[in-house]
This record gives structure tokens, C-alpha cells and sequence, in this order.
């Protein structure tokens, strides 16, 4: 009975934000090439990806029609900042071979396994590493996250390195 | 070329699995305790790699922050550690950028509850870049800005503080989001405050009370008992006392009775600054009464420091060591930070013999209030003169 409600509570809200998506997307495509000059392409890609930043928060909007234009403007703004900040190549670089892919066939496969070798460690060498490692944190910023000593931290991340490494081997012998 | 059909159900996928997630998680995530070492010991569970699961886990860090700021950040620890474990490409943009940030979000808040300013602002650096990944967080981005702007006038960085706010109000302004705006218009009003700005604030706040919500009494009365506390600085004190009564009004409403108590307790003072002594005594023994009444030690140590001062103002020096007396044996009993049992049996010590005895319950006073915000301070005896 209660698996039967949720189901249909379910399908009532998907039911919802369609409407919601059909009502309002050619609004918001308009509004990303009419005021920002955007292309067709990019606008469609804004809109969709504005839908889905509005469901993540559906429950704090008041007004939402209000919130999908201003989403979208300041979305548009957002993307042409970012474009603003690209360079046209020169026209020989067409030959010339990317300088960031000289090392592809090293590089990747060291990506790819970094990688998977993160996955399948601790949680608590999950928030090690990536406060370490993706975020920069220094080892005393660790230990003010983890609330422990700095040595213990230091401690910690060499072992969840070592974790990383024995169960990513580990994994690849399976 | 997607058609608009394709691309609805291509969102109404997303949207249903994540409401799947998240309620497949609700039952496992209720059964955690995040700060138990079992779960950060284990490898995580494959089906728990969802973003349905980071929110929920995101959502719960939330509503612990009040009760236990502690396990509220263990939560959204875990949550960031579970969203760090989805493989890239899980989810369309900005789903992954919205669960990491959201989940730095409430680390970020979590630290500032245990005073943790740094670890907080660092917190909230990284939520911005999780948010940056997209460009339809923006809501969102200005949202982190305005934690950030709670956090900067504790470690008395103002001015920062004020042009963070002036910055995101047009971005609240355009979404329409009243909530957010008021809250914005409230914080610039306390940074006012506190630089001494009254008449500033005084224009802020009354601005914002324009824009509250009719519903939202809650903050309607919080403005309305801050504006008070403005009017009384001001010296506009019997303008002060007809505010305070209005919020009062609101949160007896409410039944919000520590609250209640706290706007009888700002009453009590302003009467005090009214040259009104016998008077504010009885309200400051009433308010003290009531919030030991609620278990509320440290404001009744508060309100016993206003009480003794007023004693000391009304020459009853016996009776204010012995209120001293009695709230440092209040703060000992409730177990309350070291620190203030330190500062309050200082007060005790030297009250007998200080020649600036109103002085002395002033010092300590600030320290006490200061330790809400900065519980590791340290507390320094009064210069000598």
C-alpha cells in the first residue's frame, strides 16, 4: 500500500516538473539568444541544465517563474564570461598536435587509474585525499577538517595512499 | 538535433532517478550515525554511490546542526566523501556541482557553530568551486557568499563583510527570493550595529521589515526586537520598549519561550539605561528565573551579570557578589565552557575589592558573549588602571 502511494507521489511530481519543462523552456531558450545572443545550440543545453538546478531546489523557490528567468540570464552571463576567456587558434595550429596530448598514452591510463584507486578506498580516506589532494589543503588544514593532531593526520593520508594503492592492485589482480 | 520532447524525458529521467535515490537512501541514512568509526572504516557501498544519497545525508547534516553542530559536520563529511566516490559522468551537469557544493555548504556552517572560522571560510572556498563547475548555480553561488558574509564580522573583518552583501543583493533581488534578501538586509543591519553605525542600521533594518513575508513571524519578530535594540542605542528608548513589546507579542505567538524570555531580558536593560533601577532589578530577576527555568545557563549567567550591575548602580554591593556568587555555581553545575567559569570566578575575587566594580562586570560581560562565538578564547584579567 505504502510502496503503491510513494509510487504514485512519484509520478504526480515527475508529472509536475514536466509540465513545468514544457510550459517554460521555450521561454527560457528565447530569453538566453534574444538578450545574450547565444547560439540556438547553447541556449537549449542553458535551459535543460537550469531545469535541473531549479528541481535540486524546487522546495526553497517562491516564485518560479521569476527564478527560471533569472536562472537562465545569469546563466547566459555565466557562459559568456567563461567564452570570453578563449583564444582562437592560429590557423597552422590545425597541424600542430596538441601540446597537452604529447603524453596522452601515459598520462590517461595514470588518470584513469588515480581514478578507480580513489573509489575504492575508506570514506575516511575519501575526505583524506581529496581535502589533500583535490581541494590543497595543507596537512594542519587536514587536521582542523578531521579535528585530530597534525601527525595523525600526516599519519592518515600516507596510509590511505597506501590503501589506495594495495586495493586498486588488489582489484586489478580479481 | 534533440528535439524538446527527447530533452523533457531526458530531464524527467534525471528527476526520477534522483527521487528514487533519495528515497531508497532515506531508511539507511536515518539508521547512521555519522560519527560512529565504523562507517568512515568501511569501503562505501556501491549503492550508496548516489547522489539521491549525498543529499540525503546533506539534508540531515542540516537539521543536526541546531541540536549538534559535531555530527552535523560528520554528516556532511560523509556526504562529501560519498559524492567525491561517484564516478565522473554519473549524472548530467550540474548535479554533481550541486551535491558537492551543497555538501561543503553545510561543512562550512558546521565549523562557524563550533567557531571554527577559518576551517568555515575554507569550506565555503570550496563550495564555490564545486558551484563554478556550472553556470546555472549562481542561486547558489550567492547563497555560499552569504554564509561567508556571516562568518567574516567574527573575525572582525567588516568591511569585507559588507561589500560581500552589497554584491549578492542584486543577485537575490533578480530571483526574486525575499527569504534570502531579508537575511541579507538583517546581517548588513547587525555589521551596522556593531560598528556603532545605529542610524545605518536603523534604515537597513526597517527596510527589511518591509520585505519580510507576511508569514514568516519568525524573523518579523527578530527584526523587530533588533530594531529595538538599535532605537535603544539610538536613545530613542521609549520607541525601543514599544518594539520590543511588539516582537514579544510574535513570539508568545509562536511559543517560542526561550525567545520570549530573551526579548523580557532586553526590556530589562533598557529600563536599566531609563535610570529606572528598582524596576529593571525585578525584570532581570524574572528573566534570570525564567531562562534558568529552560536550562539556559549561559544566558542566565548573562542576565545575572546585567543584575548585578544594576545592584551595584542601586549600592547593593552584598547582593550582587552573591548573584556572582550563584551564577558561577550555575556554570559549574551546567558543566558550561571553562573559560567563562575562569572569567566568572575572577568576577567573583575581585568584586569585593575592585574600586570599579561596574567595570569589572563589564569585562567579564564581553568576554562571556565573545565565548558564544570564539568558545577557545581565553580570558584576560582587566588591565589594571
Amino acid at each position: 500500500m505504502s510502496a503503491e502511494l510513494h509510487t504514485t507521489s512519484v509520478l504526480d511530481r515527475t508529472d509536475a516538473f514536466g509540465a513545468i519543462y514544457e510550459q517554460n523552456y521555450n521561454l527560457l531558450v528565447r530569453t538566453a539568444i534574444k538578450n545574450y545572443h547565444i547560439s540556438e545550440l547553447d541556449a537549449e543545453a542553458l535551459a535543460h541544465e537550469v531545469f535541473l538546478a531549479y528541481f535540486l531546489k524546487a522546495h526553497e523557490v517562491i516564485n518560479m517563474r521569476a527564478w527560471l528567468v533569472s536562472a537562465v540570464c545569469n546563466a547566459a552571463k555565466a557562459f559568456l564570461r567563461k567564452r570570453a576567456r578563449f583564444v582562437a587558434l592560429p590557423e597552422e595550429s590545425m597541424e600542430i598536435p596538441d601540446p597537452h596530448l604529447a603524453r596522452v598514452g601515459d598520462a590517461l591510463p595514470d588518470q584513469l587509474a588515480g581514478r578507480e584507486a580513489f573509489e575504492c578506498v575508506t570514506a575516511r580516506c575519501q575526505i583524506a585525499l581529496r581535502l589533500r589532494y583535490l581541494e590543497g589543503y595543507s596537512v594542519p588544514e587536514v587536521a582542523v577538517e578531521l579535528n585530530t593532531s597534525q601527525r595523525y593526520a600526516q599519519k592518515l593520508i600516507s596510509r590511505c595512499l597506501q590503501q589506495a594503492r594495495r586495493r586498486y592492485r588488489t582489484r586489478g589482480e580479481e | 538535433m534533440i528535439t524538446l520532447g527527447e530533452r523533457r524525458d531526458a530531464f524527467l529521467e534525471t528527476i526520477a532517478r534522483l527521487t528514487a535515490e533519495r528515497a531508497a537512501a532515506r531508511g539507511i541514512v536515518s539508521s547512521l550515525r555519522a560519527s560512529s568509526a565504523e562507517v568512515w572504516d568501511w569501503e562505501i557501498p556501491a549503492h550508496w554511490r548516489t547522489a539521491g544519497f549525498v543529499q540525503e545525508l546533506t539534508s540531515t547534516a542540516s537539521d543536526a546542526l541546531e541540536s549538534n553542530p559535531r555530527e552535523s559536520l560528520a554528516y556532511a563529511q560523509l556526504a562529501l566523501a560519498i559524492a567525491t566516490s561517484i564516478p565522473v559522468g554519473t549524472y548530467p551537469t550540474p548535479v554533481q556541482a550541486q551535491i558537492e557544493g551543497a555538501a561543503w555548504k553545510e561543512i562550512g556552517t558546521a565549523h562557524r557553530y563550533v567557531g571554527e572560522f577559518d576551517a568555515a571560510l575554507r569550506a565555503y572556498d570550496a563550495a564555490q568551486r564545486a558551484y563554478g563547475e556550472a553556470d546555472t548555480l549562481v542561486h547558489d553561488s550567492a547563497v555560499i557568499e552569504l554564509a561567508r558574509a556571516i562568518v567574516l564580522p567574527e573575525m572582525q573583518r567588516h568591511e569585507e563583510a559588507l561589500q560581500l552583501l552589497a554584491s549578492i543583493e542584486p543577485v537575490f533581488e533578480s530571483f526574486e527570493d525575499r527569504r534570502h534578501l531579508v537575511q541579507v538586509r538583517q546581517l548588513t543591519a547587525n555589521i551596522f550595529y556593531m560598528q556603532s553605525r545605529m542610524q545605518e542600521a536603523r534604515t537597513v533594518l526597517e527596510k527589511a521589515l518591509q520585505d519580510v513575508s507576511f508569514d514568516d513571524l519568525y524573523t518579523r519578530a527578530g527584526l523587530t526586537s533588533t530594531l529595538g535594540l538599535i532605537y535603544g542605542q539610538l536613545g530613542r528608548r521609549e520607541e525601543a520598549l514599544a518594539l520590543f513589546h511588539r516582537a514579544r507579542g510574535m513570539f508568545v505567538d509562536l511559543g517560542m519561550t526561550g525567545e520570549v524570555t530573551r526579548t523580557d531580558w532586553a526590556v530589562a536593560t533598557t529600563v536599566l539605561e531609563l535610570g529606572d533601577t528598582t524596576k529593571a532589578i525585578e525584570l532581570l530577576r524574572s528573566s534570570r528565573t525564567n531562562f534558568l527555568r529552560l536550562t539556559m545557563a549561559h544566558e542566565a549567567g548573562l542576565a545575572g551579570l546585567d543584575l548585578a550591575d544594576a545592584l551595584i548602580v542601586d549600592g547593593r554591593m552584598s547582593e550582587a557578589r552573591q548573584v556572582v556568587e550563584s551564577a558561577l555555581a550555575e556554570f559549574i553545575a551546567a558543566k558550561l565552557n571553562h573559560n567563562a567559569i575562569i572569567a566568572l570566578a575572577y568576577l567573583r575575587d575581585i568584586l569585593p575589592t575592585t574600586s570599579s566594580p561596574r567595570k569589572a562586570v563589564d569585562h567579564v560581560k564581553k568576554h562571556l558573549k565573545r565565548l558564544s562565538f570564539e568558545p577557545a578564547r581565553v580570558f584576560l584579567p582587566q588591565p589594571e588602571e
